[in-house]
């Protein structure tokens, strides 16, 4: 409580009174005019009439504390009002039957011309079923307690369903360590592996170079028994045997003396495959006859061979070139349709350098002769009857243990073409093919011819 | 005149067997040849261990002719535990094996081997080969005693 001087107008405007009371008749809060020093009722607005719940003629005229309950708590204010002309507030309670009510006044003067007061006018809030509107307000709180419930429990909700998401995360993030670490781990055990798997591929050529000298030893030692008592036996039973008999014994020492050589040049092969290959003036046409004349299965009628003129005199090494050469024709005559008659067609032309052919690597060995990288090349062409290579099949030919053939039909190890591609490389060749199924093959490898007037060695 | 030195053929082929005295006797080597058929035999004889206790008998060799790939004993453990013996004497070993392999060649050396022969295919080239051994090694040769 207390007063305000800008909370009510303390003069009003001139001719407030007729108008002022058309504007407080009007006016929803209940609104009363009282007048003189005993603050009797001059005038009461509709709103006052229906708070008091009595006629406007019951009330006008006599005294306002006794139209309203406990009026009288008001008189000291009022007459403060009165004799000051200062507007004032006042709240008190009423001891209704049921509800404690509010009943909150604001008074201010009503002057006349002379700015002194000649009333007071009152306006009353009964600020009705206080525990009611406690009520509301606790339903409000409740309902805002309940919302806050279920802030609260969404909130709860929220957080675990954050602390889930956390914990996923969290799962994801291990996984994803984890799998860090693996592929850490993977790219150590690949290493491993790869030093493991060299170790075992060094153990493997170690075992197979062992292996071929165990072919050379095992291997050439019968050779030696066919030979040795094939010898013996002419030495000592020439005389009792007929040319025909002592004829079948050079054929088995011939064959052991073949097959010895054969044994030789695998292993040489072997040999140089890892070291130096050093290239030699060799003649081809010398080497492909002599070949040709060591397989009794290759001569006429079972097989027709043709030499077309004269083979050259290429750069090669000897031991290499019969490994190309016994393969490349044993194919041509070996992968024939049943019942056909193999036809083979050896020549040779002279062709310039491919521009796509690779030089001599010096790592090949050295060349004897002044051989360059220029100068013409030999192309040597083997031509069959055959079964042909189908195009898919073009690089497997080439290919270790590749096997195009079924082995019922053609037996073989699949090692001669692969043979025959190393041996050409290592010599700085090449070799090619141009075939189709069924049709044929025609095999060409190429080599440097020999600088004119180099003496070919001894191939054979 | 000392008696002809003992020939110890280490090698287990009889085909090999009959090759080489058939070249010695083209040779005309009347040097006794006696034949032990594995490592093991070979070093038996060497030390005149079981069967070969009987120097009269079996005497010590002054030369061997050695093969590499034998039962029991390689030729390069023969050789091994021939140079490791100290109560053998220094005895000439020619080495008379398939392999050419250099690093045979170089091992059978470093063991100390004292002559490396590859086996030739052809009987001639044997006979040429063990009169070779006989001018060499049993007529210009000197050993130790």
């Amino acid at each position: 409580m207390g007063t305000d001087p800008n909370a009510y107008p303390t003069r009003p405007p001139p001719g407030l009174q007729s108008q002022s009371a058309l504007i407080i008749e009007r006016a929803p809060l209940p609104i009363v005019e009282v007048q003189g020093a005993a603050h009797t009722v001059s005038h009461v607005n509709s709103a006052f009439c229906r708070l008091v719940g009595k006629s406007r003629a019951k009330l006008v005229g006599t005294p306002f504390a006794t139209i309203v309950p406990g009026g009288d708590k008001c008189l000291p204010v009022l007459n403060q009002v009165y004799a000051t002309g200062e507007a004032a507030t006042l709240a008190h309670e009423v001891e209704a039957e049921t509800n404690p009510t509010h009943w909150l006044y604001a008074m201010w003067p009503a002057l006349d011309a002379n700015d002194q007061p000649v009333g007071v006018i009152i306006q009353l809030t009964k600020t009705g079923n206080v525990l009611q509107n406690a009520a509301a307000i606790n339903e409000a709180l409740l309902i805002s307690g309940l919302r806050q419930h279920e802030l609260a429990a969404a909130a709860t909700h929220l957080n675990v369903q954050l602390g889930k998401e956390i914990v996923e995360r969290k799962l994801v993030e291990d996984a994803l360590q984890a799998a860090n670490q693996r592929l850490g781990n993977q790219a150590g055990e690949l290493e491993r592996l790869v030093i493991e798997r060299t170790a075992r591929l060094r153990e493997t050529v170690g075992e197979l170079e062992e292996f071929s000298y165990s072919v050379a030893h095992d291997l050439r030692a019968p050779l030696r028994g066919m030979q040795g008592f094939a010898r013996l036996l002419v030495e000592k039973y020439s005389g009792r045997l007929d040319a025909e008999a002592q004829s079948y014994l050079e054929r088995i020492a011939s064959a052991a003396a073949r097959m010895d050589s054969l044994i030789r040049d695998v292993l040489n092969y072997t040999q140089v495959l890892r070291g130096h290959a050093t290239l030699a003036p060799i003649d081809l046409d010398r080497l492909v006859r002599d070949i040709l004349s060591i397989y009794p299965d290759w001569q006429p009628p079972r097989v027709e061979l043709v030499i077309e003129g004269t083979l050259p005199v290429v750069l090669g090494h000897p031991g290499f070139l019969t490994q190309c050469l016994s393969n490349l024709l044993s194919n041509a005559v070996k992968f024939v349709a049943p019942g056909l008659t193999p036809h083979v067609r050896i020549w040779a032309e002279e062709r310039a350098p491919s521009t796509t052919q690779a030089g001599w690597s010096p790592e090949n060995g050295e060349v004897t002769g002044g051989w360059a990288s220029e100068g013409p090349v030999v192309r040597v062409w083997i031509e069959d009857n055959g079964v042909g290579i189908a195009e898919k099949d073009r690089e497997r030919v080439f290919r270790m243990f590749e096997r195009i053939n079924s082995p019922e039909h053609f037996a073989g190890t699949g090692m001669g073409l692969t043979i025959v591609r190393k041996a050409l490389e290592r010599m700085g060749g090449r070799v090619d093919f141009q075939s189709a199924a069924g049709d044929g093959s025609k095999f060409w490898f190429e080599l440097k011819k020999a600088p004119a007037g180099a003496k070919p060695s001894a191939a054979s | 005149m000392p008696a002809p030195l003992t020939i110890l053929l280490v090698e287990d082929d009889s085909g090999s067997v009959l090759f080489f005295q058939n070249a010695a006797e083209e040779a005309g080597i009347t040097n006794p040849i006696h034949v032990a058929e594995d490592g093991r035999k070979a070093l038996d004889y060497l030390e005149g261990a079981n069967e070969f206790a009987d120097r009269e008998k079996f005497p010590l060799p002054g030369l061997v002719v050695l093969d590499l790939r034998l039962p029991r004993a390689t030729g390069f453990e023969v050789l091994k535990q021939m140079r490791a013996n100290p109560d053998l004497p220094k005895i000439n070993v020619i080495m008379l094996t398939a392999s050419a392999a250099e690093e045979d060649i170089d091992k059978a050396y470093a063991l100390g081997a004292n002559a490396y022969l590859v086996k030739p295919l052809r009987l001639e080239e044997l006979r040429s080969i063990v009169e070779a051994i006989k001018l060499f090694w049993l007529t210009h040769n000197h050993i130790p005693r």
